[in-house]
């Protein structure tokens, strides 16, 4: 299938922050293809870049091969579903319908056919005279997509259309939304946080982080193989703990050491492990499993969902049987069940450049604290060692310094925070819940940093 | 809904009243068949009719309505630019140019003003060219900008950003989608700042006064000037004209709101027909708005073809002091246009210091001024006035002896006296035990609280002076301290220091004894048959009004022109019975009725006349003690 738009090593920066940092994608002719990630990810900037809405400061945007930068939005083969609709109020349905129609100038007469027949796709025949503003969310929905699509654009983009719906309206759009394309065969470009939507929907799925592509492919690929912590967490829900790559098909977990059927990471690394939840079979309980006890049992609908304390951590476990609170348990799973991954941060350890600037004091990140009795003369730089569970995320007016949460991933027993500062990353350990892409505060324990002297070289 | 109680309809009737009592008088006055603004003597309808007919007030009330709606419609399209582009701002440049979009709202109308005059007259010594309706012009689109900004930037704050986006997605260009999605949107906050802006522009008086050069008249101004010593009634009707007009239209918009407010069930039904009411109302709108600018056009084109032709008289004279034509009567300044083929720019003042004032700023040029006698003497010594040449006023001739030198222009080189009379006292006859005969009778404890004096200082002092046998120009500090003296004296026994209320005080018996203008006294004597003149043994001043041409003055030989015409005879008979006041003219007084000419109190005999003398200027230290004094008096 030929390319139809094509981003390559797109990168935009916003006011010193960088929203896409070397984006390149590719997207063929007829495809639905769907953005996902958290919100502050990029993908909706992608979205821009791709309508020309937005300009990137790097990079080639390439449409059937020309590239089309430059080019202003009105001149583009492009049309969007905008997120809250933006149906023009004061034009009824139709009028805002043919509002692209009109502006190519057609006949009145083919304007009122392909208007017509564009309402009976969506569904809304008889609407034509209505006020938009006196729709229902799910019809304004359909007259923002028939709007878009009766211009014939090569490329329709939405921009998490759906997310203003209930969720049953939701998953009635989802089905119509396929049908559509199906039926239209114009490529789609979806954007949504929604994982399962994109499952749902997608031929392909792009999953996006802080602003670089984390992973794409086929929605069943995401699932079953994600890359990272990061994706596996993101898509589907995930037990992800950590653990350490002995050998090349031996991880450490819980004291055990299990076979998988990953390799390359060399020996003894610290890697996450990611098993999903359904892969986990509950039997009664045998020398050769790992045990545990049933802490929670939650109905899902479809099936059970149930916490299981074993080896100090919290497993996640989905199953169409009910297991008792309190009932001893063997979990059982195979080689291929277990994912094993690089961590997202390196090392388990935060080691941080410092220096001495006054009599028993140490600055480092713009924070100085006192250590009596370092006897270390001013302008000595230092080693910072700082255990990820010594630091302590408070609220921003009670911080030492305000940071950037870019991730948090649950250990089954702890939250994984990395957070970005001055040009580093952190590593902290936390059980407070965090909003990610967004400023959280942090106060460190001083007592607790091992001061070394420094041997030199630039540690992150 | 909380019930209200008694309290509450007492309270909220209270606001009512001193909301609407004012305006329910101003009605009901405009029907008084006197001038009265104390006395009900009688319905009439008579203000109405003069008002149309009177083109002073005509003209200027089109001007207004022109100048808003000019500056309405420039500041609403610069506005709704300026507000657009805001909106686009980042938050910090936006913060800083609200607030400079602000400060002109917050910004005292007097400091606008001032420095919208001295830029334009900046400007105008720079690059040349005249101030007037341009400037007006400009000042008003700068004050009503604010206002246009303010209302349409909430509209468009409460806008989906993306309706923009959607339209330029749609394949419209940047320009026509503003037109197609985003005005439509914002319309309202576009009109409600064009009215905002119209309603402020047609109220403005501080700015346009200082803005607008000679020339261009609005209504509040012309109003301003036609104020000076009383009310026209005129007035009245016109302020009542329009109020109603005002509340129809809000009647008006109200019953189109509550039609809208109704509207939506009938959306529902998929009927979307635009109520009658708005539809009818933006016809008339546009009618009305059509027909102010033809008129306005017409009109300009008219006086737009005359002034190619035509050299221009500019004149600068005290509000109600010409004859205009009203009831029949001589419409002076047409007369003279017709018979010299020239156009007249009439405009007014409504006091001597006014007129010095804009006359210094440099913002005016005028050809013909009429100041009063020490105001003349000032002009005099600082070079401000051109000597005449009286053979172009012939009928100067006619003026009485005693006229054709004065205290202020001894040599009678620089003014022609155009109206006269002595300041005296008026009494009641019913709340005096006798006849007055001294300006004792202002000190006099026996009509304790029924005294009234002069508020200005100059006047204050003069009667002092005259009491205690000074001179009314003594520049001697000892004497005027004496004066001081006597006149905190006074205060046990009087009412309260006043001007203008003196006509109302004294029309309905409030007061018994006042100092006043033997015109005006005349006048209110002609209403309250208990009310008396007397020109005090001590004597008094005889107040002078002349006529003089401006120094720089580029039509001088037409300004004495119209000074000789004011002095012929029938002209000067058509201003005297129009002003009242005493005529300098031997021939005009001749042709006046025996009973006014009987009348001592328009015209004293010798014996009195010789008690009097007129007002000089006195020297800057001079005033500026008395002005002390006179600020210790009054604070006390």
């Amino acid at each position: 299938m030929a390319k139809l738009i094509e981003l390559k090593n797109i990168v935009l920066s916003y006011e010193g922050d960088r929203i896409l940092d070397n984006v390149s994608l590719s997207i063929e002719s007829g495809q639905f293809v769907t953005l996902l990630g958290p919100s502050g990810c990029g993908k909706t900037t992608t979205l821009r870049i791709i309508g020309g809405f937005a300009t990137p400061d790097e990079g080639d945007v390439l449409f059937e091969g020309k590239r089309i930068n430059d080019l202003p939005p009105h001149k583009r083969e492009v049309n969007t579903v905008f997120q809250r609709y933006a149906l023009f109020p004061h034009l009824n349905v139709f009028d805002n319908v043919a509002f692209g129609l009109k502006i190519q100038k057609l006949p009145r007469e083919e304007i009122r056919q392909r208007v017509l027949s564009m309402l009976e796709i969506v569904d809304l025949k008889g609407f034509e005279k209505r006020r938009v503003n006196r729709l229902s969310g799910g019809q304004q929905q359909r007259v923002a997509i028939a709007r878009a699509l009766v211009n014939r654009p090569k490329l329709l983009l939405l921009d998490e259309p759906l997310g203003a719906l209930d969720l049953k309206l939701r998953r009635d759009m989802q089905l119509e939304l396929m049908n559509i394309q199906r039926k239209t065969g114009v490529t789609f470009v979806y954007v949504t946080h929604d994982q399962e939507e994109a499952l749902t929907m997608s031929d392909v799925v792009v999953v996006m982080k802080d602003g670089v592509i984390q992973q794409q492919g086929r929605p069943e690929d995401i699932y079953n193989e994600p890359e990272n912590a990061f994706v596996a967490d993101f898509i589907g829900e995930s037990n992800i703990f950590d653990g350490v790559m002995e050998a090349d098909c031996k991880v450490r977990l819980c004291g055990r050491t299990l076979t998988c059927l990953d390799g390359g990471f060399g020996e003894n690394r610290p890697v996450d492990v990611v098993i999903r939840p359904e892969d986990i079979d509950l039997v009664p309980p045998s020398d050769e499993l790992l045990t545990g006890e049933v802490t929670g049992v939650v109905f899902k609908g479809v099936h059970y969902e149930m916490a299981v304390q074993c080896g100090g951590l919290q497993w996640l476990i989905h199953s169409t049987d009910a297991h008792p609170v309190g009932e001893q348990v063997g979990l059982s799973f195979g080689p291929d069940d277990i994912h094993i991954m690089k961590r997202l941060f390196e090392g388990s350890e935060n080691v941080l450049r410092g220096e001495v600037t006054g009599e028993d004091e140490v600055t480092f990140c713009d924070v100085s604290f006192e250590r009596p009795g370092l006897g270390l003369p001013e302008g000595t730089p230092v080693e910072l060692i700082i255990q990820p569970g010594d630091i302590e995320v408070v609220s921003i007016d009670h911080a030492h310094l305000t940071v950037y949460l870019e991730s948090l991933i649950y250990k089954g027993d702890y939250n994984e925070l990395v957070v970005w500062t001055g040009g580093r990353s952190l590593l902290i350990h936390s059980y407070l819940d965090q909003q990610v892409a967004t400023d959280i505060g942090i106060r460190f324990d001083f007592d607790k940093i091992r001061i070394a002297p420094w041997k030199g070289g630039e540690t992150v | 809904m909380k019930k209200r109680g008694i309290p509450g309809w007492i309270w909220m009737g209270a606001v009512l009243f001193f909301l609407y009592a004012p305006i329910f008088v101003l009605i009901a006055f405009s029907f008084n068949e006197s001038k009265s603004r104390a006395l009900f003597t009688g319905f009439t309808l008579k203000w109405y009719k003069s008002l149309f007919d009177n083109t002073l007030i005509m003209s200027s009330f089109w001007n207004s309505l022109m100048l808003a709606f000019l500056a309405s419609a420039i500041a609403m399209v610069l506005g709704t630019m300026a507000a657009v582009g805001i909106s686009k701002m980042g938050r910090r440049s936006r913060n800083v140019v609200m607030n400079i979009t602000y400060l002109p709202v917050l910004n005292p109308e007097i400091v606008t003003g001032i420095s919208m005059m001295l830029l334009f007259v900046f400007l105008k010594n720079l690059l040349g060219g005249e101030m007037g309706f341009g400037t007006v012009l400009i000042a008003h689109v700068t004050f009503c900008l604010p206002y246009v900004i303010l209302s349409v930037l909430p509209k468009l704050r409460q806008l989906d950003p993306s309706i923009f986006e959607a339209a330029l997605d749609l394949g419209c260009p940047p320009v026509p989608a503003f037109f197609r999605v985003i005005l439509p949107q914002i319309s309202s906050g576009i009109l409600s700042g064009f009215m905002m802006a119209f309603t402020f522009s047609l109220d403005d008086f501080i700015i346009t006064y200082f803005a607008a050069g000679s020339g261009f008249k609005t209504l509040p101004i012309t109003i301003y000037s036609m104020v000076r010593k009383k009310v026209n009634p005129q007035i009245n009707a016109l302020s009542a004209i329009i109020f109603l007009v005002v509340l129809t239209l809000l009647i008006l918009m109200n019953l189109a709101e509550a039609r809208k407010a109704r509207r939506p069930e009938r959306a529902e039904q998929g009927v979307l027909h635009r109520p009658v009411v708005q539809r009818v109302a933006a016809a008339a709108g546009v009618v009305v708005v059509g027909s102010v600018v033809a008129v306005v056009a017409v009109k300009n084109y008219q006086s737009g073809a005359l002034t190619g032709e035509l050299p221009t008289l500019s004149v600068f004279n005290w509000g109600e002091y010409i004859s205009t034509g009203e009831d029949g009567s001589l419409d002076v300044i047409a007369a003279f246009e017709e018979e010299y083929g020239c156009q007249v720019q009439y405009d007014l003042y409504s006091t001597n210091e006014e007129m010095y004032t804009k006359l210094k700023s440099g913002s005016v040029q005028y050809d013909v001024v009429i100041p009063s006698d020490y105001m003349i003497s000032r002009m005099i010594s600082e070079d401000m006035l051109e000597p005449l040449n009286f053979d172009n006023i012939p009928n100067a001739e006619d003026l009485m002896d005693r006229f054709k030198s004065t205290d202020y222009d001894p040599e009678g080189r620089y003014s022609v006296p155009y109206t006269w009379g002595t300041v005296g006292l008026i009494y009641n006859t019913t709340m005096v035990e006798e006849a007055p005969d001294s300006w004792n009778a202002l000190w006099d404890s026996r009509y304790s609280r029924n005294i009234l004096m002069f508020s200005n200082s100059r006047d204050a002092f003069g009667i002092a002076e005259r009491l205690l046998g000074y001179s009314q120009n003594t520049t001697n500090e000892a004497e005027l301290l004496h004066c001081a003296d006597k006149l905190k004296e006074q205060k046990a026994v009087l009412q309260t220091y006043v001007m203008d209320e003196i006509f109302d005080k004294m029309g309905i018996g409030e007061a018994a004894l006042a100092p006043y203008y033997a015109g005006d006294a005349a006048t209110m004597m002609a209403e309250n048959p208990d009310l008396q003149f007397v020109v005090p043994k001590e004597g008094s001043n005889l107040f002078i009004d002349a006529m003089c041409v401006v120094k720089g003055s580029k039509q001088k030989s037409l300004a004495e022109t119209f000074i000789n015409f004011m002095c012929e005879p029938e002209v000067g008979l058509a201003n005297i019975e129009y002003i009242c006041y005493s005529t300098p003219l031997q021939s005009v007084y001749e042709l006046l009725d025996e009973e006014t000419r009987e009348n001592p109190v328009i015209y004293p005999d010798e014996e009195t006349l010789s008690r009097c003398e007129s007002f000089v200027d006195l020297p800057v230290e001079t005033n500026r003690l008395m002005q002390d004094l006179w600020n210790e008096i009054i604070a006390e």
